[in-house]
């Protein structure tokens, strides 16, 4: 097993340092002077020289990026131009917003799309069921930024219920929560419909003789937990939707996590910005990834065997 | 069903609004704008967003009433012993937020950095290329006791005052503290420096060691929503008490919630099409004549800022000193244009790149995509180029597109708003006439109101016969608050101020 | 490969229902609904000229922000509205499609070849590609797409091809890896074993024997990854990072109509519809070829770990 985590662990830092190389080559690769680039058209000739040798961009590009992956193993991430303060600190600002966002969504779409996908596959092919599943349909099609957009028309403008954007109070952390936990609660909504109805089927088959409401409420609880492992697999590679669904989620509420930190850099050209965001993300999926990976190997016990 | 909603609605709202009344009881100001002002450093300031905020953090010398007259403030008395000498007695026992006197020494340095530009690169200190402008005629700042400062000027210079009151003091410390300062800015005003999320918020609170009227607000947040529904919604829900940049559309429904009061007022901004003027093809007079003939700003005042915009009529807004009230606008005359560009040797048409910012003048991406499609009447081909503000503001300095939307205000001195782009130095323009450099000078050394309204008058005609921009309109500064808030609304500088407001 | 990384492969939409016998009206009325979404969509986009009334750039600014023709104030000159520069909005959903549907579709008849290629390759040959494959793989599952995607638009520049380039790059490696398993899978069957028993070359065995069992496959895939881009695309377009204006794209209607949504709300919404309209009538058209021509693709229930048992069923 030991050799399983080590392979785990050898081939994630394989990746990111893939990543981090994809991303310092994205970066190099816009025509024009990096330097003038980042400080922008009005700048002194003296003020870009100086940023020229601050960041290194008169050194060759190889020295260039082993000292970007020595910053960045060290938690050095670079300075964004715009704000003149370390990317890393940006990032830490913002990280927490965004995971505050990440998992009221999560659990909000748990909480509704289990139960939900428990009952579509009880009562399969009744009224219920479909509507449940034309609604996971439309979910997972719907763009979540319209979903936003609607929703503060409806409960901000309209009724006047709900603040219209920010963070800070529980109010505000409603709408733009329900709104990302769409696509993945229609996704968990279909995945336990689906997993229940096949578990439901062999449990079911060999329990024929049915002793009785003691034996289904048993049948069910079974049929819940074997259920259960895929859709936290599923969760985990979901961070990838979330986070995804979470830029333009924060755009819509003015939600100031690393969504709307990324927008705004790109939208600046705060490359160092950029550079760190998508870093991060990338580490962060990575250790995911490998968790979830680990996890299920340890929880499902046909595999651990193997 | 929709009885039940009703009342649901109505117990909502009112719990809404009893905390937003009990967080005004305790002290705490909300308000909304929809720029953001990048920096709260007085020294670096570039937008009248940024200088208004960090005038609330850091006092100038004097300052601007809402009728734009000077009020001492860090400066008790002055006096111009000589058209070259000016001479300001500071307030005693005044302190900085961070414990420091406000001496002669902290005043000068924050003037030394406006006035020497390879000292500000040596101290990492970024400096606004605006209000430097107000300084290039000072020599030099003495503090020969530690409550007097004396500023000399290389010539007589009219509008010092004006210009100080656009730069608020910071500590002496500041010279060398570099992004430290920028990362939390101090000054003496009535409110210290918190927080700022760039994006996002400002956060401000009382300074109790404040030497003038008591600060009316605990706390203030400054809440930066660049979209203008929200922002709208914002005020509409009670998070926020005030808001500016409203957009004209939103005036209708704003002015039929009885709790809410909407107010405009003209300013001393223009707005207009800033247009390369020494490469082609707007080098070419024609051709820039051609583009105001082609410009409908009627249609723009008045289906787009619903009437309460006007056609300009002078390189500057009406609100500032010594404004010509005798130039007309150029006609709107598609025909005219496309006959000038004929002559001008494009019958064909012609086609440019023309950049805007959006949301940081109300309806700037509006106005702009409307002045492509009107331009298309006329043969011009418009390449439109969206940014943010802060690229936008990267790319007017350095002059990157051919055209650009854009607007200039914020201060009522004629030489504010005409030197930076009509001296042949400074313009981003390419402007470049001798005749208006000679006049500019002589306009801040005038020696009278009489003698500068004579020169300004002239500059002005001067100006708006070449036509090196595209003039487009004047624009309101437009403010919607809650009718608790008192001692509130729009200045005729757009600056934003809640200094001498309070909440009932 | 985990069970679970199947499922990221295979996209949201393929939850397999195949061992659930559906009742066939609900099956095919889903893919007729689909179909008939999908082919209308497509002659919109190829002919909007057809079907729109007017100029979808043609400003006017004296009519703006008109309601639907069915509301007071309305006009059936501008059957849903116009937007805040007085342009039809039916027209600019109209000829919005084209954005939507040329990203989507050149994106995936781009990346769609290439990862059929490397899959085959990977899957049948092994090796070197087989490792460089799945290094990319790797990679993609460990990029935060829509960040990858913005920050390839910030610096390539906006424009229809650069998204069809950036969707292209980051989607092959998805196709590939499903290709490969399929090959990995089929590689083992008797069919296969038994035409190389007979002396057929590599090449043919592919062609003949693999080949059409994994197109099947990656031609379903590429219908659920059709939506997925069509989504993507319009949150491209709504962040500002997608077709440059004034040509009309969805997404960009919805962020201009965003300013709009108390006084207008008819700018956003129209737009919204049509994606969403689109996008679930390209996955119901998916579930429908998945139900002709590979009806034994079950990601989901393929729990066994090591991966290289494919998705096919045997």
């Amino acid at each position: 097993m030991r050799n399983v985590y080590l392979r785990q662990i050898v081939q994630a830092a394989i990746v990111l340092l893939n990543v981090s190389l994809v991303v310092f080559v994205l970066v190099r690769i816009v025509p024009g002077d990096p330097a003038r680039l980042m400080l922008g058209m009005e700048a002194s000739e003296d003020a870009v020289q100086a940023a020229r040798v601050q960041f290194g961009f008169d050194r060759p590009l190889y020295v260039q990026y082993a000292q970007f992956v020595g910053g960045a193993l060290r938690g050095d991430l670079g300075q964004s131009v715009r704000f003149r303060r370390p990317v890393g600190d940006l990032l830490r600002e913002s990280f927490p917003a965004t995971l505050e966002l990440a998992l009221a969504a999560t659990v909000i779409a748990l909480i509704l799309a289990v139960p939900a996908g428990i009952y579509a596959a009880v009562h399969r092919d009744g009224v219920l069921d479909r509507l449940l599943m034309a609604g996971a349909l439309i979910g997972q099609a719907m763009p979540i930024f319209w979903l936003g957009i609607m929703l503060i028309t409806l409960f901000s403008v309209k009724l006047g219920w709900l603040p219209t954007s920010g963070r800070g109070s529980l109010a505000q952390l409603i709408m733009p929560s329900v709104t990302l936990s769409t696509y993945v609660m229609a996704l968990l909504a279909r995945l336990t419909r689906s997993n229940m109805l096949d578990v439901l089927r062999e449990q079911y088959v060999r329990t024929a003789r049915a002793k009785g409401l003691r034996e289904t409420v048993i049948v069910h609880k079974h049929a819940l937990m074997s259920a259960a492992l895929p859709i936290v697999t599923v969760l985990g590679l979901q961070v990838g939707a979330l986070l995804s669904g979470a830029v333009v989620t924060e755009t819509v509420f003015n939600w100031p996590g690393i969504g709307t930190l990324a927008l705004r850099a790109i939208q600046q050209r705060d490359y160092p910005v950029v550079q760190g965001v998508v870093l991060v993300s990338a580490a962060l999926f990575v250790l995911i990834n490998g968790m979830v990976d680990l996890a299920y190997r340890y929880l499902d016990p046909r595999v651990r065997l193997t | 069903m929709r009885q039940s909603v009703r009342i649901v609605s109505f117990v909502v709202t009112l719990l809404l609004s009893a905390i937003a009344l009990a967080s005004a009881q305790t002290g705490e100001l909300a308000i909304a704008v929809a720029t953001d002002p990048l920096t709260l450093d007085p020294r670096g300031a570039s937008n009248v967003i940024s200088w208004s905020l960090a005038y609330h953090i850091a006092d100038p010398l004097v300052g601007k009433d809402k009728d734009l007259k000077i009020v001492p403030l860090l400066a008790e008395s002055w006096d111009r012993p000589d058209p070259l000498t000016w001479r300001f007695k500071l307030r005693r026992g005044v302190k900085f937020q961070n414990g420091e006197d406000v001496t002669a020494a902290a005043v000068k340095a924050t003037l030394d950095v406006m006035i020497d530009p390879e000292l500000a690169k040596t101290k990492k200190i970024q400096v606004s290329a605006f209000i430097r402008g107000n300084f290039r005629t000072v020599e030099r700042v003495e503090a020969p006791d530690p409550y007097t400062v004396i500023i000399k000027t290389k010539a007589p210079y009219r509008p010092m005052l004006l210009g100080l009151s656009q730069l608020g003091i910071a500590p002496a410390s500041a010279l060398d503290a570099g992004d430290a300062y920028v990362a939390h800015p101090v000054g003496a005003g009535p409110y210290k420096f918190v927080e700022y999320v760039p994006g996002s918020r400002l956060v401000l609170e009382a300074n109790p060691t404040y030497w003038g009227a008591k600060p009316a607000f605990k706390r203030v947040t400054v809440r930066i929503i660049p979209e203008n529904a929200t922002r709208v919604a914002a005020l509409q829900t009670g998070e926020v008490l005030a808001i500016y940049n409203v957009p004209p559309d939103s005036i209708d429904r704003l002015k039929a919630n009885k709790d809410l009061v909407v107010q405009d007022t003209l300013t001393t901004r223009y707005n207009y099409l800033y247009l390369q003027n020494d490469r082609p093809p707007f080098n070419d007079k024609r051709v820039r004549l051609a583009i105001n003939h082609a410009l409908d700003k009627d249609q723009i005042t008045r289906v787009i800022f619903k009437g309460l915009a006007k056609p300009a009529t002078a390189p500057m807004g009406p609100a500032t000193a010594f404004f010509d009230k005798s130039l007309s606008p150029y006609s709107y005359d598609v025909a005219k244009a496309k006959a000038l560009l004929t002559e001008a040797g494009y019958p064909n048409g012609l086609k440019f790149v023309m950049g805007t910012p959006f949301g940081r003048f109300i309806n700037d991406r509006q106005v702009a995509e409307a002045v492509v499609g009107q331009l298309a009447k006329a043969g011009f081909t418009v390449d439109l180029r969206v940014e943010e503000w802060g690229t936008s503001l990267a790319n007017l300095m350095g002059r990157k597109y051919d055209a650009m939307f854009g607007a200039y205000g914020g201060s009522p001195d004629p030489d504010y708003m005409l030197s930076w782009l009509f001296t042949a130095k400074s313009s981003v323009v390419g402007f470049n006439k001798p005749e208006v450099d000679a006049l500019l000078i002589e306009g801040v050394q005038a020696a009278d109101d009489a003698a500068a309204r004579k020169t300004y008058e002239r500059i002005q005609k001067i100006v708006w016969d070449d036509a090196p921009l595209g003039f487009l309109y004047f624009q309101p500064d437009i403010v919607a608050y809650s009718k608790r808030l008192k001692g509130f609304g729009p200045r005729v500088d757009e600056y934003v101020d809640v200094r001498g407001a309070r909440v009932e | 490969m985990s069970p679970a990384t199947e499922i990221e492969v295979a996209g949201p939409f393929v939850l397999s229902e195949a061992r659930t016998p559906r009742p066939s009206v609900f099956r095919h009325s889903g893919f007729l609904f689909g179909l008939v979404t999908v082919s209308v969509a497509l002659l919109v986009a190829l002919f909007p000229h057809a079907v729109a009334t007017q100029d979808p750039l043609a400003q006017d600014i004296g009519n703006r922000l008109v309601p639907p023709a069915w509301m007071s104030g309305g006009s059936p000159q501008w059957l849903l509205g116009t937007d805040h520069l007085g342009r039809d909005i039916l027209s600019r959903v109209l000829y919005g499609s084209r954005v939507s549907l040329a990203v989507g579709l050149w994106s995936v008849l781009i990346g769609g070849p290439v990862g059929l290629l490397l899959g085959l390759v990977a899957g049948y040959r092994g090796g070197a590609v087989d490792s460089l494959v799945m290094r990319l793989v790797d990679l993609h599952l460990a990029f935060p797409f829509v960040l990858l995607a913005m920050a390839m638009i910030a610096i390539l520049g906006p424009g229809l091809w650069k998204m069809v380039a950036v969707f292209s790059i980051t989607s092959w490696m998805l196709y590939a890896r499903t290709v490969r398993s399929s090959v990995l899978a089929l590689r083992e069957r008797e069919f296969v074993q038994g035409a190389w028993a007979l002396g057929a070359t590599g090449t043919r065995i592919v062609a003949r024997h693999i080949l059409p069992n994994v197109v099947n496959s990656l031609v379903v895939l590429l219908s659920f990854d059709l939506a997925r881009i069509i989504l993507a695309e319009s949150a491209l377009s709504f962040l500002g990072l997608g077709v440059p204006p004034p040509t009309p794209s969805w997404g960009g209607m919805l962020s201009e109509g965003r300013e709009y949504i108390e006084d207008a709300w008819w700018i956003a919404a129209f737009p919204g519809f049509a994606i969403m309209l689109v996008t679930v009538g390209v996955s119901f058209l998916g579930d429908g070829l998945r139900d002709v021509l590979d009806p034994r693709f079950e990601p989901l229930n393929d729990r066994t770990r090591g991966g290289d048992v494919g998705t096919a069923k045997t």
